[in-house]
């Protein structure tokens, strides 16, 4: 017999939660509970006390992975890249291998496969764990796996079971795809290796597993590349077929769907070198049809005669023609209408669908559509070193060269002489009549964020490049180190110059001062490295190498001086000694060394692209920094010492933790080469100049950007901060240096 | 409000921000880093979801944000005086949630564009997503207390609090279920998650001493 009673006092509840309550009275409250409402809402915001605790819990499975999401393969997959083996060797590596999205398929049979070891996995093949279907074409399917043996990230293109029935078809696959793991090359994916499922069972290639998307996704989200673009893959594409026309192997396949663009590098890779002709003959012999799209075939492939690379070359122009004009230059609303187009069609001339391609380019794909192989440009490299000689010029035009020295390169490439002397005439006339042919190409300073601020000074009239700009650490000057051997000291509150003095036969590489300001030292072409009392500009000492020294730095408490050279040897000097106290080599030639805050650690970099931490104490190496993809051109420390900025080559910023080796951070700082990198002495910001022209001001935290100085007409050499970070002076091929405010 | 460099030192407890935090970074240590990735693996997609991401584009998102942390570790300890790690965390999942949903805009994909333009218009600056985040991370933290003291509690009980508190089914449900009256479901439950909110609060303590 129940007794009902009152509501319960908070006292009561309490006692209840933590289970004090007599054993009699628990059972009279708990079964007041049944009923009341009010003391069940009660307890629980007893429990909870004010907190969201019941909304959190309530919403617990909301949003949260389910068993089949792609989440759990994804931890797995991060758990494997970021494993403390795999992350200290190369984590730069680590970053590209995943596709920006590729949802896992559910409907693909995947039956081949064995059971995953791990529910996170698909299934497994040979050694592979399989993690995701990437895509699947007229071949195959291609996954992304884990190779267990060699702990890596891969790519695997299993021949599709049912192609793999026919014995013709299976052996022709793994040929085809040995000789494509022959061809190594930075514009073709590597083969790893030809594999069996289970010794006798289906042959699968070991692929390079490439971070970004084919020229196929590109095109479809992106219809209109710029030019500038069409030319770099058109480039890229033609080295890797050269590659591998060199050892005979003909691509038979070349479309968008195989060309891949790397997003980390910039890099175009060519895939599936072969492989269609293994699906295709199995196909034909079977249906008397080849399937798949005929878009981009060559004439003579159209009509089943003879091909060779030149059928290759014919794919490649269909591939830039779609570039440029968005569509590919034989279409048809069937497959066999498509290849009478073309056998027999001419196609519609390129500026006539998109007036902004240049007439030579257009010219080169006309002759690489060619329907007779004979009329083709007939080789790949001769294509590639047109392709980079015309790119190298879009490249520097605007800035490097005058307009009228342009014009006349362009002359000597563009084949047609009569077209070309009226391309000629058209940008001569425009070019004298007002800069229009600098004005008009690339991003202006108007295009650009951040661009407003005008310099507060402009030193120019130097006799030459300039290759190294310094602030007196002590005073008002500015010296420049020119090309034409000589150094200039302005004074910069009056903007004029104080003195020149003669200081190397050839180019003074770099002029610094030390900390203090009492030193100053230059170093040249003639391998000479001079130290001087300034203002007089006497020599204090000179100290003798046998190659041209590039890069320099001072102590900061010692009054040492660090030397890399051309050659690669790097010295270090006392100013009392003639003789270096130290020295040792890295390999290939130093463009630049710096030195640490606490002067323990040297750092020299340049050609082999790889940034050397040295012990300064004794030049023993330390650290070996890797990840830059081309030479390196500056250095800066971070005033923590702990960091260290690397450019160059590559366009990258790249930050390094010193004491462990890893890259913090890496970013695309330029749209070229970057020359020169500083950082404010409170370690706040970093400065960069390139070939590009542009000074860019950059958050050293967070890789911001905070400014961009337009101003250099051409690529710019130098970089430098005073002492205490509010002026950037940029100094470059134009022979100025330019003063900037920092905000 | 302990001094966090002594504190990471004597409590050797995973979950404390500093100490799992110090030993990320040496990179040596590959427990701590399931241990981290476990934590906060799930609040990173939990919040990419609430952003509208389909479930392979978080999958991708919550790998990029830990793959950045695996790479920035070790530049942490000059960033801890600028807020908390949390904080930091959501920064960086915030920003690659934004790039990834402008690069969509930008390149239409089909139907799913007006999608991601509808995603992105709500969130102009997404300077509101903290208070989604830390829900996220509350959610985690609350998950991981349950697997905590989960074994604290007969079982009838802890499954009268899980019918209830997480999956919603009314109390008379759940008691026929569990084979307990309605009350005592409430009362279970009660103490479930009275117990629940101390692990939680400790858990807390435990990751954000400073706070």
């Amino acid at each position: 017999m129940k007794t009902s009673i009152g509501c319960l006092q908070t006292d009561e509840l309490r006692q209840m939660l933590d289970g004090s309550l007599s054993g009699e009275r628990q059972q009279e409250c708990t079964a007041h509970m049944d009923s009341c409402e009010c003391c069940q809402a009660r307890i629980e915001e007893l429990a909870v006390e004010g907190t969201n605790l019941s909304q959190v819990v309530g919403q617990l499975q909301e949003s949260q992975p389910v068993a089949n999401s792609a989440y759990w393969p994804a931890l797995k997959a991060l758990d494997r890249s970021v494993a403390p083996e795999s992350r200290d060797s190369n984590p730069e590596m680590q970053q590209t291998f995943v596709p920006k999205s590729s949802p896992t398929r559910r409907d693909v049979a995947l039956d081949f496969l064995e059971p995953a070891s791990d529910s996170a996995y698909l299934g497994r093949i040979a050694h592979f764990d399989v993690m995701r279907v990437l895509g699947r074409g007229g071949m195959g399917l291609v996954l992304e796996a884990f190779d267990s043996r060699l702990q890596r990230n891969v790519a695997l293109k299993v021949l599709d079971p049912d192609l793999a029935e026919d014995e013709v078809a299976r052996q022709r696959f793994c040929r085809e795809a040995r000789a494509a793991a022959s061809i190594t090359h930075e514009n073709v994916v590597a083969v790893h290796q030809v594999e069996k499922a289970g010794g006798d069972g289906l042959p699968f290639l070991v692929m390079q597993l490439i971070g970004g998307e084919s020229l196929e996704q590109r095109l479809a989200r992106e219809k209109q590349l710029s030019f500038r673009e069409i030319v770099r893959i058109g480039m890229q594409a033609a080295k890797g077929l050269a590659a591998a026309h060199a050892l005979g192997m003909v691509h038979r396949d070349v479309k968008p769907g195989n060309i891949l663009l790397e997003t980390s590098e910039d890099r175009v890779k060519l895939t599936d070198f072969g492989l269609a002709h293994v699906a295709e003959d199995v196909k034909l012999t079977r249906t008397g049809f080849v399937s798949g799209t005929p878009l981009y075939m060559a004439p003579e492939q159209a009509l089943g005669e003879p091909s060779d690379h030149r059928s290759d070359l014919f794919s490649l122009g269909a591939v830039l023609y779609e570039m440029c004009a968005g569509r590919p230059p034989f279409t048809g609303n069937s497959a066999l209408a498509i290849l009478k187009q073309i056998a027999d069609a001419k196609h519609r001339p390129l500026r006539e669908l998109n007036p902004s391609i240049p007439d030579w380019f257009a010219e080169v794909v006309d002759r690489l559509l060619a329907k007779k192989p004979g009329d083709r440009i007939q080789t790949a490299a001769q294509l590639a070193e047109l392709l980079e000689y015309e790119w190298a010029l879009m490249k520097t035009t605007s800035d490097d060269v005058p307009a009228v020295c342009a014009i006349e390169e362009r002359k000597r490439t563009v084949r047609n002489r009569w077209i070309a002397a009226a391309i000629g005439t058209t940008f001569l006339a425009l070019g004298l009549a007002g800069g229009w042919f600098i004005s008009n190409r690339g991003p202006g300073p108007d295009a650009v964020p951040g661009s407003s601020a005008e310099p507060v000074a402009v030193l120019a009239a130097n006799a030459g490049a300039v290759w190294s700009v310094a602030f007196d650490p002590a005073g008002d000057n500015v010296v420049m180190a020119v090309e034409d051997g000589s150094i200039r000291v302005w004074d910069l509150p009056a903007k004029s110059i104080k003195s020149t003095f003669h200081a190397h036969n050839g180019v003074v590489w770099v002029s610094r001062y030390s900390p203090n300001g009492e030193l100053f030292a230059t170093a040249g072409d003639d391998g000479l490295i001079k130290l001087w009392n300034l203002p007089q500009a006497d020599v204090a000492q000179t100290f003798e190498h046998p190659n041209a020294v590039r890069g320099l730095a001072f102590g900061h408490s010692d009054r040492r001086i660090f030397a890399g050279s051309r050659d690669g040897s790097l010295n270090v000097w006392s100013p009392d000694s003639r003789e270096p106290l130290l020295e040792a080599r890295q390999p290939g030639a130093a463009y630049v060394v710096a030195i640490s805050p606490d002067d323990e650690t040297l750092a020299s970099a340049g050609s082999d692209k790889v940034v050397w931490l040295w012990n300064a104490k004794n030049l023993t190496q330390k650290l070996k920094l890797e990840g830059h993809s081309g030479p390196i051109f500056s250095l800066a420390f971070l005033p923590d010492g702990r960091r260290l900025a690397s450019v160059g080559w590559d366009k990258t910023i790249r930050i390094w933790d010193t004491s462990s080796g890893l890259l913090l951070k890496s970013w695309k700082g330029h749209e070229s080469d970057i020359w020169s990198i500083a950082c404010t002495p409170d370690g706040t910001k970093l400065a960069t100049g390139g070939t590009d022209g542009a000074a860019k001001v950059w958050n050293a935290e967070t890789g911001e950007l905070l400014a961009t100085f337009f101003g250099h007409k051409s690529g710019i050499h130098t970089v430098a901060f005073n002492r205490d970070g509010t002026l950037l002076a940029s100094g470059g091929r134009d022979g100025a240096v330019r003063i900037w405010p920092i905000q | 409000m302990r001094p966090t460099g002594t504190f990471m030192a004597v409590d050797d407890s995973p979950l404390t921000r500093a100490s799992l935090l110090v030993q990320i970074r040496d990179g040596s240590n590959h427990r701590a880093w399931q241990e981290f990735v476990g934590l906060y693996g799930p609040v990173v997609y939990g919040f990419a979801r609430k952003r509208g991401l389909q479930d392979a584009d978080a999958a991708d998102l919550m790998q990029d944000v830990m793959r950045s942390v695996s790479t920035a570790v070790g530049r942490l300890e000059y960033d801890r005086n600028q807020g908390t790690f949390r904080g930091w965390l959501f920064t960086i999942t915030r920003n690659k949630i934004f790039n990834f949903l402008s690069a969509r805009r930008i390149r239409p994909q089909g139907s799913g564009d007006t999608t991601t333009n509808r995603l992105l218009d709500a969130h102009p600056d997404a300077s509101d997503g903290s208070e989604v985040w830390e829900l996220e991370y509350q959610r985690r933290l609350a998950a991981l207390a349950m697997e905590r003291v989960k074994g604290e509690f007969q079982e009838n009980t802890w499954r009268a609090f899980w019918l209830t508190a997480v999956e919603g089914i009314a109390a008379a449900d759940a008691g026929k279920q569990v084979g307990l009256s309605p009350g005592a479901i409430y009362v279970a439950k009660s103490r479930v998650l009275a117990r629940l909110k101390e692990e939680v609060e400790a858990m807390q303590h435990d990751e954000e001493p400073s706070e």
